[in-house]
Formats: structure tokens, sequence, C-alpha cells
């Protein structure tokens, strides 16, 4: 009771004292005041920037101190330790509908879309207390991807329309970039892994001593090493954490966390003492010291640890079929489990193959009624009970709500269970039955039959294929089921050999189908399914390779172009209903049942976590969740 | 022996080439499950400097060139030479492996002779059902229901050497006991197959012997039976242990893979078993080097092995 009465009594000064940060006093954790006093570190009000970052906790103040235990699967994908400790310039909101100014203080998009302008934070330092300003992005511009050696050819990211951006310095603390044409792209700029270390700015002043430009030894230095030339050691050092385990221990960073230890089978972070963040009552984050990251070599040991409470907090390596176990074991292992909601429009996305090498075929998937009849033998309900839980969404596969040119009628197009009406279409379609009633015939007489090849990894794909195997044989279409490794489908889909090909629809949040034009699984001719390969070749050579595409698509694709250019609210969503009304009538793809929940397990004195989130990587996992914030009650 | 590590080394490099794609198609596939995209062309720059573009039998003589150096290459996935990281798993790798061993002869050789001495006896039968349910049952399977069951009813996780405040710390008294607590689980699934099958080898061939006309001679002229079980028969019936002893070589470092992965053991199995699914090239190819390598060691030492406890091998040579 005390406690809190102190805590909104401090609440009221800061308050009084409005934002004028050189009145603010902060607090810091004992580790850092203890080093602090023994003068191996400057005082906390000259180690944060002029305006940190100030985070309202969710709950409340927290306490300092404690070891975060994560666990991961996989070097390359140690997703929760990574989305725990980095930030970007910018990051997404949790529904990705809005850019959040993290490192950086500010931005604005100019109106024509042409201009970007970045403001940073004056006064904020690397983990080693090296100023950070423009230079570091002026140095991952002009030295990284403007070289050769380093970038040989750049992203299309960075050329819109073929010409290069252009970076203007306007002072330390402004940067001005300028593309050619407007571009939608910037948006896709708020990611935070995309506007982090190495994917927008790196530390200039550590990593000059690899760069040949500036250390006219580095070719040297690099040959000690192990290495040939100076940019192979340049892009070992300069790793920000893409395979976490690749990671240079001396690499300053602005994120929470410092490398200290790297074993094969752990890891050690621990707090940076420049970090920029603060609560609303000036205490300097994060308030948890350490963070330990275990690399577990399978599923069932990782699944062990977490029931049996040597984990503080995880997610990406969890599965949803998992959730009756892990809820069993939460009072042995002192967890809390929540549900969060993924940002998936669908857990499975047919899509037929529509440029099929097969004549009859071809015409048979292009035919808008057998895609009708597809989607409509599916019974969704049935899907969401058996493989979900019950927690999921049934629906046709298309963006997600939150999106403001949402329409709930996308959501329902030929998504409910009607096989009667099924049947019926393909009766019109003259796709007659065989003489024991088993089995619809092609025109050409043969039976017609589809081989459904897929990736069996990445959420419950063979679960859902098996149960649609046995509603699409109700309507006499044989299916064969063919679970593949990743590269072989992947090989297959982009040749466009598939029958039908399905990947989970992601991408579907308002800013990522809009920063990834013709990339986003929406809005392209393949999204892991290759369902037009032909028509996708003859846009990309102008019509010189590939088959011309049917008039409506040529329309669907001008619509495409025409919305990434848009600079007016209205348009924007006039075309964006018109591109997505297009989806829900042509059934592109058939959904099954999206946003499915994904399991979250928090130890029990970890607070500040939310119960109800997205997890998704269009908000990039744990970022919109402020880590910084999280604490133990002591 | 040249001849064979020559041949196993192309075999091997062949095979690691085999399936589709390379080291990055993988890496490619797991950026992209992340969410970020590659382009074409960065794919291109990557694969150049990775100098996986060059012919396969140029990418084989740079690898054999640098391994008569003695340098294994440097592993794409952890970014570290493949030496270093081997050598980060062998001493557990090898401790687990001298503890299990030891565990299999010290059960195994006398159960055997016992249940050879005393066939049909009910101590026999009793070992020769676990015996079979021993052999019968995979390593996995067994080491997964330990698991379930040490969680489920002694609220420990299985998996794993260490407890996780020792997992950090630096080698101590306190942590070789931590070891010592955790290994029974490990020694126990590993050993459990090589042990039920020694028994059975031993009581078979110890059985052969004792119908010999040797030892019934021996047993009418009254020597004992003890000295008459130990003197003879028992030598020649662990002939056949002896020439397998050259294949626990390999065994030590691999450390029984599946189980390993199943237990999250810190092992050079499971490094192995990664590093060919995601075709980390030099990493795979310079550990099933270093297991042909001490497979034809230890298949080398058995022969001597023989020899030495074997004189019927030694008077064949000479004769010739």
């Amino acid at each position: 009771m005390l406690q809190r009465k102190v805590v909104i009594w401090l609440i009221g000064i800061v308050c009084l004292l409005g934002t004028n940060p050189a009145v603010a006093r902060y607090n810091e954790s004992h580790m850092l005041a203890k080093l602090v006093k023994e003068g191996k570190l400057p005082p906390v009000e000259e180690r944060l920037p002029e305006e940190p970052r100030v985070i309202e906790p969710l709950e409340e103040i927290g306490q300092y101190g404690g070891i975060l235990n994560v666990a991961d699967l996989d070097p390359y994908n140690a997703i929760d330790a990574r989305s725990l400790r980095r930030h970007g310039l910018f990051r997404f909101s949790e529904d990705c509908t809005e850019i959040i100014p993290d490192i950086a203080k500010g931005f604005e998009i100019s109106e024509d879309k042409k201009t970007f302008t970045i403001h940073l934070r004056k006064g904020l330092k690397w983990s080693n207390g090296v100023p950070f300003t423009v230079d570091d992005i002026l140095f991952w511009w002009q030295d990284i991807v403007l070289n050769k050696e380093l970038t040989p050819i750049i992203g299309r990211l960075w050329k819109p329309g073929g010409e290069l951006a252009r970076f203007e310095k306007v002072n330390n603390y402004t940067l001005r970039i300028h593309f050619a044409e407007p571009y939608p792209v910037v948006t896709q700029l708020g990611h935070s892994f995309g506007s982090g270390q190495g994917g927008l700015y790196d530390p200039k002043h550590y990593l000059k001593e690899y760069h040949i430009k500036y250390n006219p030894k580095a070719n040297e230095i690099a040959k000690k090493e192990g290495y040939e030339y100076w940019w192979e050691l340049f892009k070992v050092v300069r790793n920000p954490g893409y395979n976490q385990w690749n990671i240079d221990v001396n690499l300053p960073t602005l994120d929470t966390y410092v490398i200290k230890k790297i074993a094969l089978d752990y890891q050690v972070w621990e707090r940076n003492p420049y970090f920029w963040q603060v609560d609303t009552v000036g205490n300097q984050l994060p308030y948890i010291d350490t963070l330990i990251d275990r690399l577990y070599g399978n599923q069932e040991v990782l699944n062990m640890k977490v029931m049996s409470g040597e984990i503080d907090i995880a997610s990406f390596s969890l599965l949803l079929s998992d959730y009756p176990l892990l809820k069993e074991s939460e009072k042995r292992g002192n967890y809390r489990t929540f549900m969060w909601k993924t940002a998936i429009g669908a857990a499975v996305a047919f899509a037929p193959n529509q440029n099929h090498r097969d004549p009859v075929l071809r015409e048979i998937m292009q035919n808008i009624k057998f895609r009708q009849a597809l989607s409509l033998a599916i019974n969704r309900e049935e899907i969401n009970e058996i493989v979900c839980f019950g927690l999921a969404i049934p629906r046709q596969a298309t963006v997600l709500p939150t999106c403001s040119f949402y329409k709930e009628e996308w959501d329902r197009a030929y998504a409910e269970y009607d096989p009667e009406k099924a049947n019926e279409l393909l009766d019109k379609m003259n796709l007659k039955w065989n003489k024991n009633q088993s089995n619809r015939l092609r025109p050409d007489g043969k039976p017609l039959s589809i081989l459904i090849e897929y990736y069996s990894g990445e959420g419950p794909r063979t679960a859902i294929c098996e149960l649609v195997e046995e509603y699409w044989e109700k309507i006499g279409i044989r299916v064969a089921l063919k679970p593949e490794d990743r590269s072989f489908y992947n090989q297959r889909a982009n040749a466009g050999l598939l029958d039908i090909g399905l990947w989970h629809l992601d991408c579907v949040t308002e800013l990522h189908v809009y920063g990834q034009p013709h990339s986003g699984k929406m809005l392209s001719f393949d999204g892991g399914c290759g369902w037009a390969k032909q028509w996708e070749l003859w846009f990309n050579t102008g019509g010189k390779q590939g088959k011309e595409p049917p008039e409506e698509i040529k329309l669907f694709y001008k619509d495409m172009e025409d919305w990434s250019l848009v600079t007016t609210k209205k348009e924007y969503v006039r075309l964006a209903q018109k591109i997505f009304d297009f989806h829900a009538k042509q059934l592109i793809y058939i959904g099954t049942v999206g946003m499915a929940p994904w399991p979250v397990i928090v130890k029990n004195n970890l607070k500040n976590v939310p119960t109800q989130g997205w997890w998704s990587w269009d908000s990039n996992f744990w970022i919109a969740f402020e880590p910084a914030q999280f604490f133990f009650t002591q | 022996m040249v001849i064979v590590l020559w041949a196993v080394s192309i075999t091997a490099f062949v095979i690691i080439q085999l399936p589709p794609g390379d080291f990055l198609t993988s890496y490619i596939m797991k950026l992209e499950a992340s969410g970020q995209i590659v382009d074409e062309a960065e794919i291109a720059a990557l694969r150049k400097q990775y100098d996986l573009d060059s012919p396969i039998h140029l990418q084989y003589c740079k690898w054999m060139w640098k391994m008569l150096h003695g340098d294994f290459g440097k592993s794409f996935e952890w970014n570290r030479p493949v030496r270093d990281l081997i050598a980060e798993r062998l001493p557990l790798t090898v401790t687990i492996s001298i503890f299990t061993l030891i565990f299999t002869y010290l059960l195994a050789i006398p159960i055997g002779i016992y249940s050879a001495a005393r066939q049909y006896s009910i101590g026999d039968y009793t070992f020769t059902v676990f015996g079979f349910i021993g052999l019968a049952t995979p390593g996995f399977l067994f080491a997964l229901i330990l698991m379930f069951f040490f969680y489920r009813y002694f609220g420990i996780s299985v998996g794993g050497l260490f407890s996780p405040q020792y997992q950090l710390a630096d080698w101590s008294g306190a942590k070789f006991i931590d070891l010592l607590k955790h290994l029974p689980i490990p020694v126990l699934v590993i050993g459990m197959a090589g042990t039920a099958g020694l028994i059975r080898i031993m009581r078979g061939c110890l059985l052969d012997e004792l119908r010999k006309q040797y030892v019934i001679t021996a047993r009418a002229k009254g020597v004992s039976e003890r000295r008459l079980l130990f003197k003879y028969p028992v030598r020649v019936a662990i002939n056949p242990i002896a020439s397998t002893i050259g294949w626990l070589l390999p065994g030590i470092v691999s450390g029984q893979t599946i189980v390993a992965i199943v237990l999250d053991l810190p092992t050079v199995g499971p490094l192995l078993f990664r590093s060919l699914v995601n075709q980390d090239m030099y990493l795979a190819g310079s550990s099933i080097m270093i297991l042909a390598f001490l497979t034809v060691i230890g298949t080398f030492i058995s022969d001597i092995l023989l020899v030495w406890l074997d004189p019927r091998i030694r008077y064949e040579k000479q004769a010739r």
C-alpha cells in the first residue's frame, strides 16, 4: 500500500516536472550503481540520451534484478531471445497499423511519399559509450550497401523504379532518405529487424577497423584471423545476430542486452549500461539484469524444461498441439499459460495451380466454379475443433480484420460448409461421376485426381491436409497427399509443377500487405504456392516470356501497381478494397482456419507481460510488448 | 589403411553433396522462415563467397588439402573452426561412452557367464527375459519413457548433463558431482541394448565351449568347476567381444546419436546430425572422416587384441 502511494507520488512529480529531461532524476540497477561507484562507468544521467524513450509499464513499476531464462531450438531462429533483446529505429504497433519510433525519436514521410526523414535521439550511446549518430546510418549505406564487395548486388528494397535511394545528412541527428518514386516500402522500414542493427545502421567506430576504406591493413587483419579477404572477416564481425551463435562478443549494440559468453548450448547476455529506455518514474530499463538463452536439441526436452519450471518465458518454440500438456503442468512448473492470437490469415491456404502444364487440369483449375466448390466442401468448423481446440477462426483466406480497409464479407466468401452446393457447382461444370459413383471424371474421361504436395513443417499442415483430403473425396475428387522436404517443395512450387500449392497465409496485416508490393503473399503470383508462374513470368518480362494472362488478371495486376503509388487515404482504401474484393470473388487462395492461437508461457513471478496479444512475425514477436519492462517480483 | 580412409573421404564428400541444394539453400530457407526476404542476387553473392560455385572435385581437393594440414575447415553454421567445435563436445562424449562401456562390461560379462554356467535355471530365464526386452526396445523409446517417468514421479527434468546453475559454472567438485548425478540415465539408456546383446553373445559362446571335449575331459579329471570355467572356456568365449571392440571406438565419439538427441546430451552425435541436416559441409565431412579414422584404428586395435588373447591366431600365422 505504502509502495503504491510512493509510486503515485512519484508519477505526480514526474508529471509536474513535465518532460524537461535536465531536471529528471534517473535510477539504475544495483549492478550498474556498483560499477558507477567503482568509477568504471559514468553516472546514469550521462549514459542516457537527452530524451530517453519513456515506456509506460503495463501493470506496475518494476524491480531491478533477476535472470531471464529463455529456450530456443535453432541458432538461426532463436526468436524468443532475439525479440526479447533487439530493437530497431522503429517498430510496428502490435496490430501492425502504426509505426512507433523506438531508437529514433521520430520520423516524417513527405506528402509525395518520396522523402523519409529520420530524427535521432541526441546523446544516445552505443553499449560501449560511443555516441550514436547519423554517421552510423551513413556508414551502413555508403560503406556496406554501396560497397561492391560487401553487397555485390543491392536488393530491390532500395531501388524503387530502378533508381538508388539517396541519403542526405542534415545534421548529426537528422537524416533524409530520398526515393525516385513515391514508395510505400518506406513503411516497411518500420519493422524493427529491418531498421535495426545490420538493417539500417552499424557501429562505424568499431567496424571501420575491419573496413579497407578506413584501414588499409584490413586485409592483413583478416589473414591473421584465417580469412582470405577483409570483407569475409568484416561480415563475421558485423553479424548482429541473424545466427545468434555467430555473434562477435565485442560488437557494440543499441539493444537491451549485450553478449557476454557463448558456448555451444547456451549464451549469457547482460544488460546494456547505456540502454536508452526509462520507465515513467525514471528507472533506466531493462529491469532484468541478465538473459540466458539455452539451445535445446529437440522439442520434447524443451517442453520438459518448460514444464519443470526451468524456463521463465517461452513461445516461439512451443506448439499448439502441446497446449494440454503445458497447461497440465502449470502448477508444478510455476508458470501461467496464455493463448495469444497469430497474425496469420489461414493456417493453410490452398492455391490451385492455374497455369498447370496439363491442359485439361489447367482448364478445370481456372474455372472459378471449381475453386468455389473446393472451398464450399471444406468443413472449417470441424478443422477448428479437431486441429485447433476450437480456438482458431474458420474463415476464407484474406487480410486480418485489423486492416483499415477490411470488409467482413471477405471472411465469409464461400467459407460456409455446403457440400451439396459444391456438388452442384461441379455438376454444372460437367464433371460427371463414374459408373459406381465413387469418383468424378475429367472431360477427357480420366478420373479427376489431385496430388497435394506439401511441406510438413510450420504449423499443423499434415492434420489439416488429412481432413481436407476427406472433404474433397466426398465431392468426387480423388486426392493423394505427399509430404515433402521444404527445399524440395519450394523447388517444385517455383517451377509451377504442383497441382495445388499450399502455404500458411502470412503478411496479411495492414503495413505488411501494403509494404511489400508483389512479395506479400496475397499480392503475388507465387505466395509459396506457385499458382500462376507463367503469368508471373509474362509480367516480369514485359510479355516476352510466359503465357499471356486473361484480361481480369491484367487488371488485378494494374490495381496492385496503382495501389502502391496512391497518395490519398481515400484512393488507398478504394484500391485495396478492389483488390481484396477480387480475391474474395476469385478465390485464388482457399482458406481454412486463421488467427489460430499460440501458446505463451510466463513464469508466475514474471510481471508486466500481457495476457492477450498478437504473436506474429509481422510485429516482431516480443518486441511489440516492450520486453525491457518485464520484471521479476523479488 | 590409407586407401580405405581415402575411399571413405570420397564417399563422405559425395554423400554430403547428394541431397538437392547446399548449406546456403537451407540457410536461406531459415532466413525466409523467420520472415526475412532474401533477394536472388544476394543468394548468388553468398554462394560465390562460400565457394559453393566451384565444381565438386575442386571443392573436394581443397578440403582434403586443408585436412592433410590439420585444418578441418570452418563450420558454416557456427562460424567456428570444426576442430574447436568437436573439441568442445569431445570430453563429455568420451566420459559418457567410457562410463557406458564400463557399465556394459561389468554387467554383461558376469551375467553371461552365470547364464551359461547355470543354463535353464530361474536366474538364466530371468536374465534372458530382461535381455530380450533390452534388445527389442529401441533406445530412444526407452529414453522417452524414462524422461516421462522421472518427470512425473520425481519432478526431475531429464535432458542435458548439468543442472542449470552448474551449466554456466566453471569446472569444480560440485559441478562434477552434478554431472555424476545426471549420468546414470544416459548410461543406462545407451548401455541397455549393448548389455543385452553382450549377455546373449557371451552366453551363446560359452555354452558352445562348455560342450567341447576338453571341458568334459578336464571335468572328468576332477578340475574344480570354477577353475574349469575361467581357465579356458571364458577366454575363448570372450573372443567375439574382443573383435568388436574396434567398433566401439567410433561409437565413443559419435556417442549414440539418436539417444543423445532425445536426451539432449551435449555430445558430438547431435552436432554431426545437425551438420548433416543443414549440409554444413566441412563440419559434417570432417566429423565423418574422424569417425572413419577411428573405426579403422579400432579394427586395428581389436586385431592386435585378438592375437594377444587367442594364441591360435598367433600360431596360425607362424605356421604359414
